[in-house]
């Protein structure tokens, strides 16, 4: 019920995108999933209401914070920005996520059976 | 403190995040829009790609949340919601629950207060009294100053604080003050000095007695016990140093004593002025008891008491003959004052377990039905993705709620039920030592039992429910002729619980009622009721000998005699019940009696010739004293029918003599102890029984002692302090005034005390028993009740279950007597089977019981069968009622109910 989000990712996916994205640029909700959808090639369903909590829980944290503000095309908008801290988390979060990804490549490498 | 700034912006966060998703789905459409799409179908395609919004805005806002207590307070709205809704089962479940927490509470305030904090100390639980075990008995007033030197003056001990001694006697309390009062009777304890210091007492105000004070030709010193005070002086904190007078001899007040320092029934206590030189080892009237150290029982204490007697036979036992074979033997003063009532409180409190059970099986039932007929909500709850153990929190969470309130309102009731029941105990056994209120540590008990069966019941349904599938739980709420098994299984096996427990303690009361029906119709060999009593007690100072004393009584029994309405008057050294009967040594001339010195014991009882006719114990032979057995006559005697088997057994007592032997030894002859006497049996009466509180219910069992009755005309100088007591034609209470008034015209300095019936009196001594029975029953009542209520709960649920199916065999041709069978199907064996197992169960109740009863043995069968009757009878009715309504069950109405 909680990690709705997360019945095609695993724990803590989606935050790391998000972060990531948000370390590029500040970014408001609609434009941040329509980024994530966008650079995963639309490979990743991600359900666009799903961004919420996990913003909401990133936000709880403090590895974001957010402002309304007018955006470019003149609609009112709620942009994140990264903080320090979450730029720190992002950072731990990755090296933590490539030595995971190496291991399971390793596992998956042909020929080793 | 973020936490804190989050819990108050939590609204706005909630705004924020509700505005953003609303601005989401917006920009989405617009961009669709803008790409070609109709706004309707950008609309719906934009929440599609977004997903379920209110899902969004659950999980978004769940972030923020504390989840536990938000839940928490959830539940609870709803619960209160729900009992509020159900006002009916919620009086129901808190009633019954409420009232087993108030009895639980009341119950164990009284063994509390009573028991575990007996004495205003610690030390006080601690408290040995010293017996001398001889071939006569144990007697408690024979230690002599020297003896209790002996055992007091050791240095160190290995299983006591310490010693004391002390000596009753009540006195005349007069006083010079401000404010004259009349003279009063009070009683007066002489105690040694170290006596406070053993039970750690400090006054509350001025001092208790210096060692200096405790020696012969010390100073009159007194102190006042808390009540005394507050009765007498007001209260007034001056009176400390005033001077008050007891027997007509000033002394000085030096203190006041808390409410519950009153040992050894004293209201004053005066130093004991032993002389630690006296060597006279023949004036034995002490009372010499012990402070065991912790944790010494009573039966660890034994081998030391066993040495110090050892040491006294082995130095004296040449010079004194008595010490041969001496033995201390410790009796334990809180056990002994408590008596019966300890066991009863023990019986109670189980029926307040019993009962708790009951009731909880009871709440249990209620709760399962209850969660049975919500199955349809919860069906939904689950179908909309509820999990399990959320609604199994959820009903906990309910039950907790109910048991919570059931638990404040239960103690709320103990509290002011607590003063009713005290009542009913009698003041012997919690009177003056103790103090007993609403104790927190009651309230605390009472509400954690509640808060556990609170937890215990509230996971039967929600385990209940949540073992059964979704689809169970959804089918019940349509259809209503499904029989659903586990939860009628659970139902039975309560009820029989019920059923079983009610049967203990409908046993119990039952067989209380047997024993105090045949305590009340014992025959006690006199009859208490219209009797008034009273005591007078002549100072040695106004009435110096005999013949005062003589010419006093005679006046006053002759005065009170020609009063309006009384029927007899007597006077008599002990009344027969609320007091223990002297005992006094005699002898038969020319035999010598199978004892090791040749004397022998028995009850001696000083009485004018009226006494008989006033209690009403017949004559069985011989004649009744007169008038004329006075002092110039012959010296007579009366004794029982106990004596005259015991020591006549052959022949007839009648013109037999017997030799009052002098208690002090044949030396020396004073006032209260007169010279050895020959008197000759003229008359046997009928046995009459000693009764009073301190007796337990065991006692009597007991054969009756054999008596002595001598005439008061022959002794009046033994018979200074003397009981009255005269035969009404009304209601005796309605004399005490003018028996008062006659008593202070002959004398105006003279206090007339203790004036109560002896129906009074005799009922004092069947104080644990009545209280027993009494709460039994209303105990049983409620047991009763209570299992009814269970079974009924059964077999009313059934019949609505199973209404269609009824409806259709009516239809069919089934006849009203088979749809009763079908329905007492469902109660009969519950019935039975509870019946059994209560049957086995209150075989161990009676055996805790058996010293409780009198003339009824445990497994009395004509009780076991009444009561097999009784839960039978209420049990089908409760079967009966929801069974009629199924044979009204119209077949149409049935068919049509779906």
């Amino acid at each position: 019920m909680k990690n709705r989000e997360q019945r095609d990712l695993f724990p803590g996916a989606l935050e790391m995108m998000i972060l990531r994205t948000l370390k590029r640029q500040p970014l408001h909700g609609y434009a941040l999933a329509q980024h994530i959808k966008r650079t995963s090639n639309d490979l990743l369903q991600i359900e666009e209401g799903s961004l919420y909590p996990a913003l909401q829980r990133l936000l709880k944290e403090e590895l974001v914070k957010a402002e309304w503000s007018i955006s470019s095309t003149n609609r009112r908008v709620r942009s994140y920005k990264l903080t320090a801290k979450g730029a720190k988390h992002l950072e731990h979060e990755v090296s933590r996520f490539e030595k995971m990804l190496e291991g399971i490549t390793r596992v998956l490498a042909p020929g080793e059976l | 403190m973020s936490w804190l700034k989050r819990l108050f912006s939590r609204r706005r966060l909630y705004g924020d995040l509700s505005e953003e998703i609303r601005e989401h789905l917006e920009e989405k459409v617009e961009e669709l829009v803008a790409g070609g799409m109709s706004r309707k179908e950008a609309a719906h395609a934009a929440r599609r790609e977004f997903g379920n919004v209110t899902h969004t805005e659950e999980d978004g806002r769940a972030v923020w949340r504390w989840a536990w207590l938000d839940d928490l307070f959830m539940d609870l709205r709803y619960g209160v919601r729900l009992l509020l809704k159900n006002r009916s089962f919620t009086v129901v479940a808190v009633s019954t629950l409420g009232l087993g927490i108030a009895a639980a509470a009341v119950l164990f305030s009284i063994f509390v207060g009573g028991y575990i904090h007996f004495g205003e100390t610690e030390q006080a639980n601690r408290v040995a009294l010293l017996g001398q075990r001889s071939a006569r008995g144990l007697s408690l007033l024979r230690f002599s100053a020297p003896e209790y030197f002996d055992i007091a003056g050791l240095q160190r001990y290995r299983s006591f604080d310490g010693f004391f001694a002390i000596r009753g006697l009540s006195v005349t309390l007069s006083e010079n003050l401000a404010r004259p009062e009349n003279p009063e009777r009070v009683q007066a304890v002489r105690a040694s000095a170290n006596i406070f210091s053993l039970y750690g007492t400090s006054p509350i105000l001025g001092r208790t007695f210096e060692t200096e004070e405790d020696r012969p030709g010390g100073p009159n010193v007194a102190i006042l016990t808390h009540g005394l005070w507050k009765r007498r002086f007001g209260g007034d904190p001056a009176i400390i140093g005033m001077t008050i007078k007891l027997n007509d001899i000033p002394y000085t007040v030096i203190g006041i004593v808390p409410p519950r320092f009153k040992h050894w029934g004293a209201e004053i206590y005066i130093p004991l002025e032993l002389d630690p030189a006296s060597n006279n080892r023949s004036e034995r009237n002490l009372l010499v008891a012990a402070i065991t150290k912790k944790d010494f029982s009573v039966e660890q204490i034994k081998p030391e008491l066993e040495y110090l007697a050892h040491r006294e036979e082995a130095e004296y036992g040449a010079a004194h003959p008595e010490y041969a074979g001496l033995v201390y033997e410790p009796v334990d003063v809180r056990k002994a004052v408590l008596g019966d009532l300890r066991i009863a409180l023990y019986i109670l409190m189980g029926a307040v377990a019993m009962l708790a059970l009951i009731t909880s099986a009871n709440i249990a039932g209620l709760l399962v039905a209850r969660a049975i007929a919500r199955a349809g909500e919860i069906g939904t709850r689950l179908v909309l993705g509820a999990m399990p153990a959320r609604l199994a929190r959820q009903f906990l969470t309910e039950s907790i709620l109910l048991s919570a309130i059931a638990g404040v309102a239960g103690f709320v009731a103990g509290v002011f039920a607590l003063k009713p029941i005290l009542a009913l105990i009698p003041a012997h056994y919690i009177g003056s030592e103790t103090d007993i209120h609403a104790s927190p540590t009651a309230f605390l008990v009472s509400v954690s039992a509640a808060l556990l069966i609170g937890v215990l019941f509230g996971l039967a349904p929600a385990l209940f429910i949540s073992r059964r599938g979704v689809s169970t739980n959804l089918q019940q709420s349509r259809t209503r002729s499904v029989t659903d098994q586990g939860g009628g299984r659970i139902r039975a096996a309560l009820a029989l619980l019920e059923m079983a427990l009610a049967f203990v303690v409908v046993m119990g009361a039952g067989l209380m009622v047997r024993t105090y029906r045949q305590v009340v119709s014992m025959d006690l060999g006199f009859h208490p009721d219209h009797v008034l009593t009273m005591r007078v007690a002549l100072p040695e100072s106004r009435y110096s000998g005999g013949v005062e004393v003589a010419n006093f009584f005679r006046e006053l029994l002759r005065g009170v005699h020609s009063m309006p309405g009384v029927i007899d008057v007597s006077a008599s050294s002990t009344r027969p019940a609320g007091e223990g009967l002297a005992l006094h040594d005699f002898s038969i001339p020319g035999r010598t009696l199978n004892t090791a010195d040749g004397t022998a014991r028995a009850g001696y009882r000083i009485i004018t010739p009226e006494y008989f006719a006033v209690v009403r114990t017949p004559l069985q032979r011989g004649r009744f004293f007169t008038e004329q057995d006075s002092g110039g006559a012959s010296a007579v005697a009366i004794v029982n029918e106990s004596f005259e088997q015991t020591y006549f057994p052959d022949s007839n007592a009648i013109g037999k003599q017997i030799r009052l032997e002098n208690p002090n030894g044949t030396g020396t002859s004073t006032l209260e102890s007169p010279p050895n006497q020959v008197s000759q049996i003229v008359g046997v009466v009928r046995d009459s029984r000693q009764i009073g509180w301190w007796q337990g219910t065991r006692e009597l069992y007991n054969s009756i002692p054999p008596e002595i009755y001598v005439p008061f005309w022959q002794h009046p100088e033994a018979g200074r302090e003397m009981a009255l007591l005269l035969r009404t034609q009304a209601d005796p209470g309605n004399l005490a005034d003018a028996v008062r008034r006659e008593v202070l015209a002959l004398d105006g300095k003279q206090p007339v005390y203790d004036v109560q019936t002896l129906q009074a009196l005799a009922d004092n001594a069947l104080g644990p028993t009545r209280l027993c029975l009494v709460i039994l029953g209303v105990f049983a009542g409620v047991a009763l009740l209570t299992a009814c209520v269970g079974l009924y709960a059964i077999a009313s649920y059934s019949v609505t279950q199973r209404t269609h199916e009824i409806g259709i065999r009516m239809a069919l041709g089934a006849k009203q007597r088979d749809v009763l069978r079908l329905v007492a199907r469902e109660g009969m064996p519950v019935i039975v089977v509870g019946l059994v197992a209560g049957l086995l169960a209150s075989f161990g109740l009676a055996r805790l019981m058996s010293s409780l009863l009198y003339g009824v043995p445990p497994n009395d069968g004509a009780t076991l069968l009444v009561v097999s009757v009784i839960l039978t009878a209420t049990g089908m009715l409760a079967v009966y009622v929801p069974a009629r309504r199924a044979i009204s069950v119209d077949p149409m109405e049935a068919l049509r109910y779906e």
